[in-house]
């Protein structure tokens, strides 16, 4: 009897203990509810269907995409690299022809490099599907013939410190940073790097046109890369930790930690704006969604947001939300491209978004 | 012995862990900065060395005028005794002009205003504010004897009030407050006496009123919802839904001609708690959104303002007009914003 009203109690006391902690949880924000944020008028872009998970723009407008990264094979939809023109938005995106390209197409994170008048697409391309196969992961170069719609394979970059790559930045004739988004080489260990995402087993690795090393190891995931326009820093989006880093580049493979921020979202590729040199990227403001969507029902919507940070001489500033919505409008966002007065949201595997960004306060300082 | 040591390990590395996802799971929530235009403080209202401070409840007349309450002393704080109290008024369509002090007339003590509401009758403009009188004990029995935060006039002389807690000593209050027990309510004055209308609500703050008089909004400041209520002629209130807003909702506007809800809320509930604790020196961040809501049902929140504190510390109301948003806040600037996606 005793025992029973000892029981009783006790569980009286830890139901009540229980339903306070998760109360103080609920009040100390954990359930984040996104409300809607618009810049200003936002259009679907045509002919984007099945993602747009990493895109990058030219000084002239010509932006160039990597497309149906989370397609599974047997659907029938293809992965592709896009090209989008932001001086015709109401155009669509077209499929760009690949030619001397035998392999397998499956892209993701992608970076511009120009030199002598020519611009080279470098691309992370996961032949073997993503996540799949144990080391597969390259990184393709292409030239890519604007007037053509054409991409002309060069090379393709392989090395054993290549796990599973996420994104590049090109800071040099075939010179690269590369995130490696799972360090682990087989899938059930992957598993298990994913399930411990509290250990930083993550890394950067410098390809510097001939082989790889690790340059920054010991990160809490490694997801988005770019650097400053002057291609003195270098910024990392650790995104199991929610920020953001950068790195003096004294010389390639010697990088001093700047600064880092806390962006309070899981934010997935950084774009640089080269007039300000601020710093734009496509985020997942809830987490549990984007996991639960990832993990267990591809086919569920996950919340979008875009923010933008302001930096200099890599410090970091303000952030402002730029765009938010709660997956109803456009799903998983990733990545945020703005070019003069718009801007460009792509997602994992959804549609992508053109806004004019005519709510944009100028006179805000970050 | 090992077991134990083992079992120990096991409890702190699952606690870690378990604080590690919940810190993964957006506990530690970031606010951004975010304008919808142009923004600037209102002269006139921030002059902490005379005492003048704070802009807690903004209400906007249709030809432009916006009445506001400021220099509260919530809880009576003796940290806020130099705190002028005072009503005050800003013309938006002379924005650069600075805010004025109203003159009370007829009312010889010292005010201490909080949740404000404005009635128009044949021309005349009256302006009803709860009064957290410093000196002397509530008297008048028939108003509940808790702590109103908040009204809406219905009609002449009735009104809609909440009552937002129930403790009087200020430390005891701060337990009350974490202890997310629904003791909070709305009660109806009606000309003679009043009475409760809506029970077992966390935290009552702001109220409001749809413009055909059909619902009744009010702020569960403790839940970080908002509670629609239908409205009967006499008074009483059903409740139609409750929508969790993920920030702790302060003061409620109303657009008169779109219906839309203009909501000012603190977004990190520890921040507002401690601000409210220790009143003199800290700092809270500000969120203000427009709620669309259509037969008592929200459809849709957007964020029209956003800051960490830097720039307006613990945002607790809102109104909109004419493209322009006014931000008032308990102790701190009245802001005003043009705002060009509006």
């Amino acid at each position: 009897m005793g025992f029973f009203i000892r029981l009783f109690f006790c569980g009286i006391i830890v139901s009540g203990l229980g339903l306070w902690f998760m109360r103080a949880l609920e009040f100390s924000d954990l359930y984040n509810v996104v409300h809607k944020n618009v810049p200003g008028p936002c259009k679907f872009v045509q002919g984007i269907d099945l993602g747009a998970e990493d895109i990058s723009v030219l000084p002239n407008g010509l932006a160039i995409m990597s497309t149906g990264l989370m397609v599974p094979t047997e659907s029938g939809g293809k992965p592709a690299l896009k090209s989008f023109d932001f001086s015709k938005p109401e155009q669509p995106a077209r499929d760009l022809t690949l030619s001397g390209f035998k392999g397998d197409l499956m892209p993701h994170g992608l970076s511009l490099y120009s030199t002598n008048g020519k611009t080279f697409v470098y691309v992370v391309n996961h032949p073997a599907g993503l996540l799949n196969g144990t080391g597969e992961d390259e990184v393709l170069k292409f030239l890519w013939q604007t007037d053509k719609q054409t991409l002309m394979f060069q090379k393709s970059f392989k090395d054993p410190e290549f796990r599973s790559l996420n994104d590049l930045v090109v800071v040099g004739d075939d010179k690269f940073y590369v995130t490696n988004w799972f360090t682990m080489k087989s899938p059930i260990m992957r598993q298990l790097e994913a399930i411990l995402f509290v250990l930083p087993l993550q890394n950067v690795v410098y390809f510097d046109g001939k082989a790889g090393t690790v340059v920054l190891s010991g990160k809490y995931g490694a997801n988005g890369i770019n650097a400053s326009p002057d291609k003195k820093y270098l910024y990392l989006m650790e995104v199991n930790k929610k920020r953001l880093t950068s790195y003096r580049i004294e010389s390639p493979l010697n990088l001093v930690p700047v600064d880092e921020k806390n962006l309070g979202s899981l934010c997935d590729n950084l774009d640089v704006d080269p007039e300000s040199g601020d710093i734009w990227t496509g985020c997942h403001p809830v987490g549990f969604r984007i996991m639960g969507k990832m993990m267990f029902n591809p086919k569920a919507s996950a919340p979008s947001q875009v923010i933008r940070v302001g930096v200099k001489n890599g410090k970091f500033g303000g952030s402002t939300e730029v765009f938010a919505d709660d997956g109803s409008v456009l799903s998983a966002s990733t990545v945020a491209v703005p070019y003069k007065d718009a801007l460009f949201i792509g997602t994992l595997d959804h549609k992508a978004l053109h806004c004019k960004l005519t709510g944009l306060n100028p006179v805000l300082k970050l | 012995m090992l077991k134990a040591f083992g079992v120990g390990l096991l409890c702190t590395l699952g606690i870690w862990y378990f604080n590690e996802l919940i810190k993964f799971l957006d506990i530690n929530k970031v606010v951004y900065s975010q304008q919808p235009g142009p923004c600037r403080a209102v002269e006139g209202v921030y002059v902490p060395e005379q005492g003048y401070q704070g802009s807690e409840d903004v209400e906007v007349l249709p030809n432009g005028i916006a009445i506001f309450s400021s220099g509260l002393n919530y809880m009576r704080n003796p940290a806020l005794k130099h705190v002028q109290g005072r009503m005050m008024m800003f013309d938006l369509s002379n924005p650069d002009e600075p805010a004025k002090a109203l003159r009370l007339t007829g009312f010889t003590r010292k005010i201490n205003p909080h949740g404000i509401s404005l009635f128009t009758v044949d021309g005349a403009v009256y302006v009803y504010f709860i009064h957290h009188a410093m000196d002397e004990v509530d008297s008048d029995e028939s108003v509940e004897k808790f702590r109103l935060n908040d009204l809406v006039v219905a009609q002449e002389d009735q009104f809609y009030a909440t009552n937002d807690y129930v403790l009087r000593h200020r430390f005891l209050r701060t337990l009350e407050y974490f202890s997310f027990l629904p003791i909070g309510n709305v009660v109806y004055y009606d000309g003679h006496k009043g009475r409760k209308v809506a029970e077992s609500l966390r935290r009552a703050n702001g109220i409001n009123m749809s413009p055909d008089k059909k619902y009744v909004y009010v702020a569960e400041a403790g839940a970080k919802r908002i509670t629609t209520f239908r409205r009967s002629a006499n008074g009483d209130l059903s409740k139609v839904s409750s929508t969790f807003m993920g920030t702790l909702v302060d003061n409620i506007n109303v657009d008169p001609e779109t219906g839309n809800l203009w909501v000012a809320s603190h977004p990190i509930g520890y921040k507002i708690y401690l601000k409210v604790a220790f009143p003199v020196g800290s700092v809270a961040p500000s969120l203000v959104l427009r709620v669309n809501v259509s037969e008592g049902v929200i459809t849709e929140t957007t964020q029209i303002y956003s800051d960490d504190g830097r720039n307006l510390i613990g945002s607790g109301s809102a109104v909109f007009q004419n493209g322009k948003v006014l931000i008032g806040t308990p102790t701190h600037i009245l802001m005003y914003c043009e705002c060009l996606t509006c």
